[in-house]
Order: C-alpha cells, then structure tokens, then sequence
C-alpha cells in the first residue's frame, strides 16, 4: 500500500514533467514548420508580418547573463575563500545563513530596487554616453549580478569546505603561508565545485524573468553590430524571458503560428536553462567522489 | 613577497566579502526604511482602493496564502513519493541517479516557463480561466523538488542502526517506513516546504498568466475564472507605474510586508537546517 | 618535571629544540602542563604514552601547527636552537620549513608524484628545471622512495600504496631541507615491511637530521629512539611523568603509570 502510492504519487508528478516538455515541444511547432531554423537565426519579429526570428532575444538573454556573471564572479568568489578560509567556524556560520537568507529575496523585490535606485544610478553614470534612458541590458545585468551573488557565494563556500583539512595541515606544515595554501590547495581542488557554482548561478541568471523584465527597456529586434561594446549593452533590449512576461503572450493564444513562437521562446529558454544547470549538477557531484 | 601576497590574498577576499554583505543587507535596509512608514495594522487589513495609492494589502495577502496553502497541499504527497521512492523503493543506483538528477534540473526550470506551462494546460485546456488552483497546481510543480530533494538528505541521514534494528523486529519495508523513516525525516518535509513556500510566495513569473489579478477579487466561490488578488504581482504592476507618489510608499510598504514573509518563511527552516549543518561538519 | 625521574643527562652539545614549562590548554582546560625536555642534534627523541594523553597535541606546539587549531591556547615556551619559535615576529612559516610534521594518516596532495616531493620546495626557493629534478631524486632516494617510482615520477601520488604515500611525505619534507622532522606515529597505519622501511629510514636519517617521533608501539620505540619521554594522564592533564635514556624506561621504570602503561601495550 504505502509503495503503491509512492509509486503513484511518483507517477503523477513524473508524469507532469513530461507534460511539460511535451507541450513545450508539442505547441511550437507550427513556428518550427512555419520558420524552420530561421527561427534561431533570424533577426527580426513583427509578429503582424507573420515574422519570427529570435536571435536579439537570445543575444540579449546571453549577453545580460554573461555581464551578471563577470560581475559577480570575482566578488563572489573572494567573498567565498574570505569565509571558508579565514573565518571562524561560528562566524562563517553566522555569514552564510545571511547570505543565504537573501538568496531568497524576491526578485520582484529586487526588480522594484532596480527600477527606483539603479535605473537612474546606471543613466547617470553614463551620461556621457548618452543612453536613451537607465532601461538597458546594463542594468538587468548589474541587477542580475545582485541576484546571483548569494548563489556563487554559498555553492563556492561549500566547495571550498570541501577540501579536506588534512591537506591544509599538510601544506602549512611544509612551511607554506595561508595564501599559498588557498591558491595551491584549496582552490585547485575545489575548481569543480567552483565551476558548478558559477553554471548553476548562470542558470539562475539565464531565467530569471521579473527583475530583468522591470529594467531591460524590453526593446525588440535590438541585435548591435559589435555585441560585446558597452555602448550596446547601454541601449534597451529584449530578453526571452521579458518577452515571455510582457503582453504578447496573452494576444498570441489563438494564432497558431504565434502561439508557436511564444511557446518555441520557452522551449528554447527550458534547453539553455536545462542544459546548464545538468552540467552544474555534474560538474558539482563529480568533485565529491 | 611571499608576505605580502599573504596579507593581499586576505585583505582582497575580506574586502569582497564585506562588499557582498553590505550589499544585500543594504538592500534589506532600503526597503524597511522606505516601507516602514506605510506598514500599520489598517495596511494589513484594509482592500485596495485607487489602483493601489489608497487603502491595504488584505486581500492580497489572502490571495498569496491561498495560493501557497493550495501549492503546499498538492506538493507534499508528491514529494515525499519521490523521496520514497529514490530512497527506499528503488533498489538500483542506474534509476536513482536518473531521478535525482531529474530533480536538480527541475528545480533549474525559470519560474516563467512554469508559467506558461500552466496557462497552457489549466487556463486554456482545462477551461479554468484565471483561476487560484491553476496558480496552486502550478507552485507545487515549482517547488517539488524543494521539499523532494530535503527529504531525501534527511532520510540518507537516518542511521542504518535503527533501519536494522526495526528490520530485525520483523518488520516490513512499508513498516519500517512508517515507524522509523517517516519519523527520524520529518524535520526535512518541514524543512523543505517552508523554503519552497519561501520561494513560492515570492515568484511572479508562474502566476501571472495564471492565478493572479492585480484589482477586484475577494474570496474565491469555485475554480472556474476565480482568480486572487497576491502581493507579488501587486508589487509587480505598481512597480511599472511607480511615478506616483502616494503609490509610491504604498509599494515601498507592500515589498516589505512581502520581504518580511519570505524571510519569517526562511528563518522558521533555519534551526534544523543549521542543526544538519552541525551534523555534516562532525 | 616530576620528582621520580632523574633530570636528563647533561651533554656538551647545545640543544636543538627544547620546551620549557610547555602548556597547551582548549575551552579553559589544560591538555598538557609542564612539559620541559631537550633534543640534541641528531637525537632520535620518543615520546610514549596512552591514548589521548595530549602526545599528538604536544606535537603540534612543537612547530605551531597548534596556532590553526582553533580553540587552542600555547603557554611556555619551546626554543629552536636557543631561539623562543613563541617570541612575537617569529616567521611561522619559516619555522614551520625548518621543523617539519609526518602525520599519522599519511596526506599526499592530488597532483604527480613529482609534484608532491617539490609542492613546498619550490614555492620556497627558487629552483632552476636542473635543480628540480635533482631535488626529487635526492629526496625519494633519501626517503628510499626512488627505486619504487622512477618510473612514473608523472604519475598521480594517490595511486601509491599508504606505505608509499608516507615515504613520500616524508620526501616531500626532506625536500625543503627540514632541520627537525615530528612523527605522529607515522607507521600505525601502514603494513609490516613499509613499518620496517620507515624504521631503517629513521635510522638512517638522523645522521643529518633531529627526529622526535610519537610511537604506540614499544617494540618500535626501543628499536629506533635514543631518549624517551612517557607523556601520562596525571589528576586529568598530560604530563611527561618520566624522561630518560631508551632502555631505562623501557626496562627499569619508575613511575606507576609508566609501569602500568608498559605492562598494557
Ligand atoms: N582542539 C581540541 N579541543 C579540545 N580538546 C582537544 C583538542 N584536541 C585534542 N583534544 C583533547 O586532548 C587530549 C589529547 O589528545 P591527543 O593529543 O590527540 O592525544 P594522543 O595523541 O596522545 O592520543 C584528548 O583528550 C583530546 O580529546
Ligand atoms: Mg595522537
């Protein structure tokens, strides 16, 4: 009876998974019929001219996600060996359950913070550039950085911890200092769980939907020449994910073909997000064994 | 040189660690300092009025506990099969390990594709509408593999002795489940739902194409086209139109009502799994 | 220390390493107290006792391993060739250079087997390719490693046997030209014949070098010690109740403890 039912409840929720997907794949295939691989690489959408191509939108998921990531990679890496190898255990303790506390803050919460305060800190800053306003792939990336700091930090600290204190003790007993340490010991053979926690952060950063929704301008077919120029990262842009919150997808229910292009934007957001955090989890777990 | 790498190593990494603190606790501070103002007892219990410049939260706040309640309800019982099911029914590594890993990838699908998922099957298929079940099915999908992968850590982490000793009484696997498992493991169920409640009441993404509406919904009468008000999304469409100013303390007072929710959420989650820190650190 | 023993024999040499009035306490309790000996050059100092004595804790003071451990407060003083290693502005890696520790699990780093013998040379001097190579030889040659891993000096370090991996800890401590090596029963986890191999090791590495090895085993202790000292449990604290010449305290001791810790092992 009890393994009955777990099986069944096993079931149900399997069984919802693989909806997911197959809706997922199921629904956008009409755009897929109607685009084919146009759909990738093509640069424009009007969805009134029947045209769909995501390209901008996925420059712009990538780009935004890569710029949290540069950002708060370093800090959160240094803040991680600050508080595995320096701190006391307690104060480690006392550190981490606050980092990871706000972890959980809301990223509406976060959202509101960007569109108030970074927005114009961001326009300011680069006035000299001159930015149509503070709504630009810069600020949802900044904001993104906020975001996933807790992430990085808390997924590094745990990889650091990992590394057993025999082979600390070892190497200082060689006479070698706390740093040499760190950057000889602790760090080479964390870089698993240090590479886990970055995808795993990417992942986070490639969907996270309502704060970059709130400040990216949300600007279609925005594809610059150069993309890795800060003067194009300070202009507007689209995201998967802040198309996929806007209104469209409300109107699009009913045309096929639209309808298809919508739900082809999450399919393709589920394969980024999905991919990534499968080689976070690997990369992670292999370093353990 | 050696000394001084010694000391540049700490002082940089304290440095970052300092700034990553005083961000997210800056970022706390904010919203208290500006929100506080607007929170009072008529806040909490007062409707809506003028499109969120005048008036309270309070159906916003039952709208988001309906919601969570719902969620939690369907959560558990899958949950805890799945845990059961990866810990004790499944015998072979090959499919535990093809679970698990299902689990970790769930639990990295963006909130947004939820969304639309659940717009897809209850709203359109199912005929619901806007409805507070599609947004509670929806969030127990999300936070599945929470509460899975908590109760999962807590069973590994029950001692063999009493799996061994209980077996050596005669009992059957479904027994031991019962009277030794369930028991010893509870504290990860617990542990799990209020984080994924945590992260439940907090996401936009999933619910507003589904459950939610941002004016004029009280106490649902059915399922069909029976949306709720929630303090996410509320935070979310005032946020767009924040210029305002008698909006503006409002939002500033619902994102701290909702901070505040999500974090009492994490900081009950926070003795036992400070005790499995502990534990793990032994 | 304790009025049954007679005070250690006076040499001509001046010491290498002595402690004097040592005390290591944690959470406000002592560990061990009033621990004072000297080591002569070149001496193969023992240190014997029952389990959870404070042997491996004494150890650890000797070259400030002690200071990592948190919770663990050092009193006393212990003197490297007349110099306190507790006197404020003493390079604590430096010292550590020159007194290095065989742990009792050996603790090789997972990198090739060359790597290991140069992971604390070269970050401490620097060393041409030539010297390198030479360096690794002389070390595994001296730790009687050589002939073993010639072969595949590139080859991971964890593979090797624990008796392997101890050898090569202890190459790993010889390479950065280690004064005075503490052994924290280095051989009570390994097999018979590498036990042996550590014990001819010791044997002969004293001829350069000063050792002060922890040892459970008494057999072991008369084999390669010159001086032991019997760490004992006294009114709940570790003291060094008894320090003489090997085969006295072996086989003519004097105090209650020692004997009753003789007649149990
Ligand atoms: N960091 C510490 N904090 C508190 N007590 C300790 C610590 N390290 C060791 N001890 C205690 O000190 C005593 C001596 O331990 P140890 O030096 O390992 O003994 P031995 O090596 O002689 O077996 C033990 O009772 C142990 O519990
Ligand atoms: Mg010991």
């Amino acid at each position: 009876m009890t393994r009955a039912l777990s099986w069944f409840f096993s079931f149900v929720a399997l069984g919802a998974v693989t909806l997911l997907v197959g809706v997922f794949v199921w629904q956008s295939l009409p755009v897929w019929h109607h685009e084919g691989w146009h759909y990738i690489t093509g640069t424009k959408w009007f969805f009134r001219q029947k045209e769909f191509g995501t390209l901008p939108m996925i420059y712009g998921t990538v780009i935004v996600a890569l710029i949290a990531l540069v950002l708060a990679a370093p800090l959160g890496f240094g803040a991680a060996i600050f508080t595995a190898e320096y701190l006391p255990r307690r104060v480690r303790l006392a550190v981490k359950v606050l980092i990871e506390l706000l972890a959980g803050v809301p990223s509406v919460v976060y959202g509101l913070l960007g569109i108030l305060l970074l927005r114009d800190w961001i326009y300011n800053l680069f006035e000299k550039f001159e930015p149509l306003s503070g709504d630009t792939l810069l600020t949802a990336g900044v904001l993104l950085a906020v975001m996933i700091l807790p992430t990085i930090v808390t997924l590094s600290d745990d990889a650091l911890r990992g590394v057993s204190s025999a082979q600390r003790r070892a190497a200082r007993g060689l006479g070698l200092t706390h740093a040499e340490t760190v950057l000889s010991i602790a760090l080479p053979q964390a870089k698993r769980g240090l590479g886990a926690a970055l995808l795993l952060a990417l992942g986070r950063a490639l969907g996270e939907t309502i704060a970059v929704f709130l400040v990216v301008g949300r600007q279609d077919n925005n594809l610059p020449e150069h993309v890795f120029s800060l003067r194009a990262w300070l202009d507007a842009g689209q995201t998967i994910t802040s198309k996929l919150g806007g209104s469209e997808t409300n109107i699009a229910y009913g045309d096929h073909v639209h309808w298809g292009a919508m739900v082809g934007l999450a399919l393709l957001l589920l394969i980024m997000t999905g991919t990534v955090t499968l080689l976070g989890t690997g990369f992670g777990k292999r370093s353990d064994a | 040189m050696r000394k001084s790498l010694d000391f540049l190593l700490a002082a940089v990494t304290a440095f970052c660690a300092l700034v990553a603190v005083a961000l997210l606790v800056g970022l706390v501070a904010v919203i208290a300092q500006r929100g506080g103002p607007a929170v009072n007892w008529g806040f909490l219990t007062e409707q809506i009025r003028l499109v969120g410049a005048a008036g309270g939260i309070f159906w916003n706040l039952v709208g988001t506990l309906i919601l969570l309640s719902s969620a939690l309800t369907v959560c558990l019982p899958l949950a805890i099969g799945l845990a059961l099911v990866e810990r004790v029914w499944l015998q072979r590594e090959g499919p535990r390990r093809l679970l698990r890993t299902l689990l970790y990838t769930l639990n990295g699908v963006p909130g947004i594709v939820f969304g639309i998922f659940g717009f897809v099957v209850f709203v359109q298929w199912c005929g619901w509408g806007k409805s507070w079940l599609s947004g509670g099915l929806v969030l127990a999908l999300m936070i599945i593999p929470t509460v899975a992968v908590s109760l999962m850590e807590r069973l590994k982490a029950v001692p063999k002795k009493y799996v061994e000793a209980a077996a050596g009484l005669g009992l059957n696997r479904a027994q031991i489940v019962w009277a030794v498992l369930l028991p010893q493991a509870w504290g990860g169920v617990v542990t799990g739902s209020l984080l994924g409640l945590a992260r439940a009441a907090g996401e936009v993404a999933p619910i507003m194409f589904t459950a939610t509406i941002f004016a004029g919904a009280t106490l649902p009468k059915g399922i069909k086209e029976s949306p709720v008000l929630s303090l996410p999304y509320h935070i979310f469409i005032l946020a767009q139109d924040s210029f305002d100013p008698s909006v503006g303390s409002k939002l500033w007072g619902a994102a701290l009502v909702l901070l505040a929710l999500v974090l009492f959420l994490s900081v009950i989650a926070l003795p036992s799994r400070l005790k499995l820190h502990e534990e793990a650190n032994v | 220390m304790s009025d049954c023993c007679p005070p250690p024999v006076a040499t001509d040499v001046a010491p290498i390493l002595e402690a004097r009035g040592l005390e290591v306490r944690a959470q406000g309790r002592a560990l061990i107290r009033e621990v004072n000996f000297s080591v002569r050059p070149g001496q193969v100092f023992g240190l014997i006792g029952p389990s959870g004595a404070g042997k491996s804790t004494l150890l650890r003071a000797l070259n400030r391993l002690a200071d990592l451990i948190p919770g663990l407060r050092v009193s006393g003083d212990v003197r490297l060739h007349g110099q306190s290693i507790y006197a404020p502005g003493t390079d604590v890696n430096a010292l550590r250079e020159k007194v290095g520790m065989l742990f009792q699990q050996p603790v090789v780093f997972p990198t090739s087997i060359a790597e290991n013998v140069l992971f604390g040379a070269k970050r401490l001097r620097r060393l041409s390719r030539g010297e390198r190579a030479e360096l690794v030889e002389f070390a595994l040659t001296e730790s009687a490693l050589w002939d073993e891993v010639k072969d595949r000096l590139k080859h991971p370090a964890t593979a090797l046997s624990v008796g392997q991996q101890q050898r090569l800890c202890l190459a790993r401590t010889l390479a950065v030209k280690s004064e005075v090596i503490l052994m924290d029963e280095p051989t009570s986890a390994l097999d018979p014949k590498s036990t042996q191999a550590i014990e001819e090791l010791i044997r002969r590495l004293k001829e350069r070098h000063t050792i002060v090895i922890v040892t459970h085993n008494v057999s072991q202790a008369r084999r390669v010690t010159d001086w032991i000292a019997c760490v004992c449990v006294r009114d709940g604290v570790g003291e060094i109740v008894e320090s003489a010449c090997c085969d006295a305290v072996l086989d003519n001791p004097q105090c209650r403890e020692v004997i009753e810790y003789l007649s149990h092992a």
